[in-house]
């Protein structure tokens, strides 16, 4: 080996080293940007000629990436975004129906009851009788609320869906550029690791709004599949789309860009906020907007039924109390369309407290059995009246909140471990970091002083000549 | 297991976001002093709450009912208690005026009492209550009975819930304290000894002293009737009372929370939160670069 070659060796470890120093302080930069993966550089001892104790070389490097728990990661948050999805709209039903706290149907149901207890005592008085338009007016005003404020949230979840499909087809065409332009930088022999970064984060988004799947090809091309449907192949993607199905529920759709025809494509859907989208609107809203609307349209049936069996004071009788001519199908849209009926509003006196029409105006027999209404058990099947039919629906919008709550939690805890499973094998640590800077710099003040010690013996030589 | 800076980060954020919201949890029940503030707390419990509230409103109607109802029958009451004093007097004049030594003058005198009598029972026969005429059943618009004494009410008992499935008569009737319905039409009864006094018509009146005395007694019993059915009223509304008594207790027992527990609660939370903070604090501090930059 010739002072020369000491000089090379010098020479590769200096820039090998500085090569190490380059990517630690990539790593230390990029600590803290989102979808970033550790570097790792690659040395390897450079053969030189047929010599074993050669010099170094950095090859390149290495992105510490494990598609395992990247897909273990994007599964979590997909499965967590649903239920954090679904948490936060059934939050918005609980407040409809917080009875606790004085809001909800309850409260009304309570005073129409007490109005007519007091019609009852004594019938023939007008105030008395505002008094149950007024408990009555309350009664429908609270309805129509909470039917038009579950309506209003159906609709903005259907939005919501639309705008989670805009974003999905949004993200399907950036990750398809990126497969393109990952394959081809990987053809020309390039880096890809800041293109690779990039389609994580891409897929990471997309993981947010619905389920993934991701299988990698060795040409660094990424099938992408959505709802079990393929949404993005090589440099191709697909256009998920929303429609509406005839009983109002959403369905998901795959169609081929600028094809007519599509295939749905929603059974395929487990995870991501839209998954969340669809649970909430189309079986917990559909749900308790269902059984409100009966509750309603059962109640208000009955209550109807029993004041058509009476008299006003004036002598009217076959009044019903609540117009449901403009329930279309009922029980469905009861609680949107109910309306009290004008007559009795404008004339209070039409107020069936009797039973016949013999006993005006001091009878309240009709009066009392309007209040036995909110306790007859035959309304609901026989097993509950009025008021626990009320409070079990209550009690169901518990439930289905609490379940939210806890799917939550739970969902929540497994994206944080995946999370920390996976930052564990791809993240950047900075004492690590910290350490390979110091590594690096000794090896590198060790080159130079290789480098001098050969200059030296040049000097050497030098001044022996 | 390999700890990245991220890692430390998003744990100390999670651990710190979880006993934030326990605390907030802690704080809404130590301050509203319920375990149960909303349907997802405990929904079997929020469930029953909410029929409590039903229930305890379903009481205090009744119990306000019971009230308005109880007026009427008061006044009805004491109208039938001053309508058997007033009988009490006819028939003292009637036993006065039917002494043989009764002069016609004396027997004249008394006429004009009686009659008296008569018109202050029509007063009471229309007494106006709450709802109406009290004694004219249904009636309540128009005078029980009319000028020429004759009942223009009907039977109707009225009658109002005193509990989720009783009721309780809260009128009196006027055709059994004053009419024929109730054996004597006490208006006739003194008409008669109005036309025996005045025509000095001794047999006469010895035999309206009987018939006073059945008068007297259907006033009476009417009345006992109405003070059955105030008592009625009185232990609908002492069960009412214990019914919200006992409600209240329930209320408290399953969707209460322990002051005790919940303030402790609050405390140990505080404690643990500023214990994560404190923790985050030196975690964050422990670091190569921190630890080697003096370097």
């Amino acid at each position: 080996m010739s002072i020369n070659s000491l000089l090379y060796t010098a020479r590769d470890a200096i820039q090998a080293q500085t090569y190490g120093i380059t990517v630690t302080g990539q790593n230390i930069n990029n600590a803290n940007t989102p979808g970033y993966v550790r570097r790792d550089p690659l040395l390897a001892t450079r053969i030189m000629g047929q010599e074993s104790h050669g010099s170094v070389e950095a090859l390149g490097l290495r992105r510490a990436t494990d598609s395992f728990l990247e897909g273990r990661y994007y599964s979590s948050v997909g499965m967590s975004g649903a239920a954090q999805t679904r948490d936060s709209a059934l939050a918005q039903v609980e407040a409809l129906f917080q009875d606790l706290a004085g809001a909800g149907v309850g409260d009304s149901l309570d005073r129409m009851r007490s109005a007519f207890n007091q019609l009852s005592v004594d019938p023939s008085d007008s105030i008395g009788r505002s008094e149950v338009v007024a408990a009555l007016t309350d009664f429908v005003s609270r309805v129509n609320d909470t039917g038009q404020s579950l309506a209003g949230q159906r609709q903005g979840l259907l939005s919501q869906a639309k705008d989670s499909v805009g974003q999905i087809n949004e993200s399907a065409k950036e990750l398809a550029k990126l497969n393109e332009q990952i394959v081809n930088a990987k053809l020309t022999g390039n880096d890809a690791a800041d293109l690779l970064d990039k389609r994580g984060q891409a897929l990471l988004k997309l993981s947010s709004l619905a389920d993934v799947r991701v299988v990698e090809e060795t040409d660094g091309n990424a099938l992408i599949q959505v709802a079990g449907a393929t949404l993005v192949e090589g440099n191709t993607a697909r256009q998920f789309g929303i429609d509406l199905n005839a009983d109002g529920t959403m369905k998901l759709t795959s169609s081929y860009p600028g094809s007519n025809s599509s295939t749905e494509i929603t059974g395929g859907l487990s995870g991501g906020s839209l998954a969340g989208v669809f649970r909430v609107r189309d079986t917990d809203l559909a749900e308790v907007t269902s059984k409100f609307d009966t509750f309603v349209y059962d109640f208000t049936t009955a209550l109807n039924q029993q004041h058509q069996a009476g008299y006003g004071l004036d002598g009217s009788t076959g009044l019903d109390l609540f117009d449901l001519s403009n329930v279309v199908a009922p029980p469905a849209g009861t609680s949107l369309s109910i309306k009290l009926n004008s007559a009795i509003v404008s004339d209070p006196t039409k107020l069936a407290a009797s039973d016949l029409g013999t006993t005006l105006p001091g009878s309240g027999v009709n009066a009392k059995a309007l209040a036995s209404v909110f306790d007859a058990s035959s309304i609901f099947g026989n097993t509950r009246n009025a008021g626990e039919a009320y409070s079990d629906l209550v009690g169901d919008v518990g439930v289905r909140r609490a379940d939210a709550i806890a799917e939550s939690s739970l969902r929540q805890t497994m994206e944080n471990q995946a999370y920390e499973q996976k930052e564990s094998s791809m993240g950047v640590s900075l004492d690590e970091e910290m350490i390979a800077l110091t590594r690096y710099q000794r090896a590198y003040q060790a080159s130079a002083k290789l480098l001098a010690t050969a200059d030296e013996l040049f000097q050497d030589l030098l001044g022996i000549v | 297991m390999r700890v990245t800076d991220n890692i430390r980060t998003s744990s100390s954020f999670n651990n710190l976001r979880d006993l934030r919201e326990r605390h907030l949890a802690a704080s809404e029940q130590a301050s509203s002093g319920n375990r149960v503030n909303r349907p997802s707390d405990d929904p079997a419990i929020a469930a029953r709450l909410s029929r409590n509230q039903r229930w305890q409103q379903q009481t205090e109607s009744l119990s306000q009912s019971l009230d308005l109802g109880r007026a009427d029958l008061d006044l009805g009451e004491a109208s039938l208690a001053s309508a058997a004093d007033l009988m009490i007097r006819a028939k003292e004049l009637a036993l006065t005026a039917s002494n043989g030594s009764a002069t016609a003058e004396v027997r004249n005198a008394a006429a004009v009492e009686v009659r008296g009598i008569r018109d202050s029972l029509l007063d009471l026969a229309n007494t106006k209550g709450v709802r109406g005429y009290i004694f004219g059943g249904s009636k309540t618009g128009t005078p029980a009975f009319d000028a020429s004494f004759a009942f223009q009410g009907d039977d109707y008992e009225h009658s109002i819930p005193s509990g989720p499935s009783s009721e309780v008569v809260v009128s009196a009737s006027g055709s059994r304290a004053f009419a024929a319905a109730g054996g004597r039409d006490v208006f006739q009864d003194l008409g008669a000894l109005v036309t025996a006094l005045t025509s000095n018509d001794e047999s006469g009146i010895r035999a309206s002293l009987d018939t006073l005395d059945a008068g007297h007694k259907q006033i009476t019993l009417e009345r006992s009737r109405a003070g059955v059915n105030m008592a009625r009223v009185d232990q609908s509304q002492e069960m009412l009372t214990n019914t919200k008594f006992l409600i209240d207790s329930q209320n408290a027992e399953i969707g209460g929370a322990d002051p005790t527990e919940s303030l402790s609660s609050l405390v140990t939370l505080e404690q643990s939160l500023q214990r994560s903070m404190s923790v985050m604090q030196t975690l964050f501090g422990l670091d190569a670069f921190t630890m080697l930059g003096g370097r």
